[in-house]
């Protein structure tokens, strides 16, 4: 390679890679812990109990109970859609759509229901519609929209896209700048040598050994975050209609008439289910509706999942006329499409949902890319570090030398009191009653957003980032600790009760030991080896 | 060690050039490739799929390719050129293939 195109390729590593520093920084952070969202929620809202082991698979529900106690409870079916499945906390979640029925009044139309089921009784309580998924804010939920920016809506999503695709770009520059040094400097460390090279030692290392990881979230990044372009500019072909273009991609079942009225306690919703079940090999439905309640066009539709050790792409659906016992539709998760998979590849990989390791297997498997996740976020800071060390020089006019110091001091505040914030936040969380419900997200994001801005205020007029460094990394080490102890006093979910029959909250309380201990242990290395910057 | 500037653009208006061949050009020759292809299949769902993540590495590759060339707007001129070139085999295309379904 020319000294030119090597320079060339260098500076774009450099500028694309220093202009999302933060930007990607907070999707690495929010998102490795959004790995564990649901957890989180179990962890959060957890409440001890000797049986944490209840009804959780669609196939202990009855089904003709649950039409039943809607029945009594006085809700005219005709016509509606249920929907049932299990949300993050495990419980039967039951949503009832507006009916079909034209002759119905507006309202029923339109009308929403929500209800949780309990599963030992088949008691109804019903719940707020708002909401993609209902169920009670939390913290995980709170991280998860920070992954995308989403606390800023489309545009932040947008510009979560935008920084996967620059990303992209220094990450491609990068590999190549640093592609003849990578065999030669790979088992190079010499942490006994002066800062910038310790952090460029680091910053290669570690970045090639992430590169895989790194250019799977970069284009799946690209892929979420940037696909309306993908959606728009191939609607040309259909005259400017992107409605068009999401039906060929995403074919949806047609609307039909509703039939007419039909008695609904005539039909054993168990017995669809059982055929259901039983029409591919272990498969599992995780989704059950039935449309058109109470109508000669009911149908039983069953999605759900095959052995995914058989297949990596597994959904399946399949919808039985009510009627006639026929098969209306089915989309076997054994056999599919190349296009199916390309979608199905990129959620599987991005949400780190494979493998069907068992809970143990998969947990693991989750903090793999936890680790690999923060090592991104480690690489990210070095990078800064590095761009910082190799302009403090002499022949750098003073002017900039102090407008880049600035920019270091503001970019490692805003980083890495991340760190603390979202410790203190998992407390906050905790500590926040259940009669508090209705608030919490309004709680959860004034907690999060106000305390991270103080700190990083507070970390930018510090001016000194190894002082930022060391009390970030202790403050979060003391407070982690504190997250299983607040945990158990409050839940009663101490570490050793959970890890027998409740993982998602154990998981949660010994990641973050982990956490502590690391940060902990890092702080005690810490040592001023130069004047620091 | 930052990189030699000896080798890098330095007018602003060769340097806007590049930046907006590597950003729009690049994307327009990439999605124009994709449609161009799309639009000779019989069945464009795979061709759609793969374009879903085919457009940003292509789109990438070029960006990067942008910044080697001397002169910014030869680059500007080369990628239109290209999406012409495309656009004519698109248009051909759905022409003679009918709409794609």
């Amino acid at each position: 390679m020319s000294q030119r195109t090597h320079n060339i390729f260098f500076h774009l590593h450099t500028v694309s890679g220093i202009s999302i520093t933060v930007g990607l920084f907070i999707i690495f952070f929010a998102g490795a812990f959004t790995l564990f969202e649901k957890p989180i929620a179990q962890w959060e809202h957890g409440q001890y109990s000797q049986s944490q082991s209840l009804v959780n698979s669609n196939s202990n529900i009855d089904y003709n109970r649950v039409v039943d106690s809607l029945e009594t409870r006085g809700i005219a079916l005709y016509g509606r859609d249920l929907n049932i499945r299990f949300n993050e906390y495990h419980q039967a979640q039951i949503n009832l759509s507006g009916t079909a029925d034209t002759t119905a009044s507006k309202e029923t139309q339109k009308e929403r229901l929500r209800f949780s089921l309990n599963t030992q009784d088949y008691s109804l309580t019903q719940e707020p519609v708002e909401g993609r998924r209902g169920g009670t804010f939390s913290l995980g939920r709170l991280l998860y929209l920070l992954h995308f920016y989403y606390q800023l809506d489309l545009p932040g999503y947008y510009l979560a896209g935008l920084v996967s695709l620059f990303f992209f770009l220094a990450l491609v520059t990068g590999i190549i700048v640093h592609w003849k040094k990578i065999s030669m400097n790979f088992f190079v460390f010499r942490p006994k040598q002066k800062l910038k090279t310790v952090w460029t030692d680091a910053h290669t290392a570690l970045g090639t050994i992430g590169i895989p990881f790194q250019f799977l979230y970069a284009l799946s990044g690209c892929m979420f975050g940037l696909g309306v372009l993908v959606y728009t500019s191939s609607s040309v072909m259909y005259n400017g209609e992107v409605d068009e273009v999401y039906k060929i991609m995403f074919p949806r079942d047609g609307k039909e008439n509703l039939g007419t009225k039909t008695n609904i306690a005539t039909y054993d919703f168990n017995a669809f289910y059982e055929k259901a079940h039983n029409h591919w090999e272990n498969f599992e439905p995780t989704n059950i509706s039935i449309l058109h309640l109470g109508s000669t066009t009911q149908k039983f539709k069953a999605y759900g999942y095959g052995d995914i050790r058989k297949k990596f792409i597994n959904q399946g659906e399949i919808v039985l006329s009510t009627q006639t016992n026929q098969v209306l539709k089915e989309i076997s998760p054994y056999d599919k499409a190349y296009s199916e998979h390309v979608r199905g590849v990129l959620f599987r990989l991005h949400y780190a949902d494979f493998g069907g390791l068992g809970n143990f297997g998969n947990n693991l498997l989750k903090i793999i890319y936890f680790i690999m996740a923060i090592i991104t976020c480690f690489v990210i800071i070095t990078g800064v570090l590095i761009w910082l060390e190799a302009r403090n020089k002499k022949n750098i006019p003073e002017k900039k030398k102090r407008y880049n110091q600035r920019v270091g001091y503001l970019y490692l505040a805003i980083c890495l009191s991340m760190l603390p914030i979202t410790a203190a936040s998992f407390v906050f969380a905790r500590l926040l009653p259940s009669s508090m419900n209705n608030h919490r997200e309004l709680a959860l994001n004034c907690f999060f957003f106000i305390g991270w801005l103080v700190l990083t205020i507070f970390f930018t007029l510090k001016k000194n980032n190894f002082f930022t460094n060391k009390y970030t990394l202790l403050t979060a080490g003391v407070i982690g600790i504190c997250i299983p102890v607040v945990n158990g006093v409050v839940s009663g979910n101490w570490l050793w009760l959970t890890i027998a029959n409740n993982y998602p909250v154990f998981i949660i309380d010994a990641l973050w030991i982990c956490i502590s201990l690391a940060c902990l242990f890092a702080v005690s290395k810490l040592k001023v080896k130069s004047k620091p910057i | 060690m930052p990189a030699n500037t000896k080798y890098l653009t330095q007018s602003k208006h060769q340097r806007f050039a590049k930046v907006s061949a590597a950003i729009l050009g690049a994307f327009l020759v990439s999605s124009t490739l994709h449609l161009a292809i799309a639009a000779w299949v019989t069945n464009v769902k795979p061709v759609l799929a793969t374009y879903s993540f085919s457009l940003f590495i292509v789109w990438c590759t070029l960006m990067l390719l942008t910044f080697l060339f001397k002169n910014g707007w030869k680059c500007w001129l080369l990628y239109l050129a290209i999406t012409a070139v495309f656009i004519a085999l698109y248009t051909c295309g759905i022409a003679h293939n009918s709409i794609p379904a």
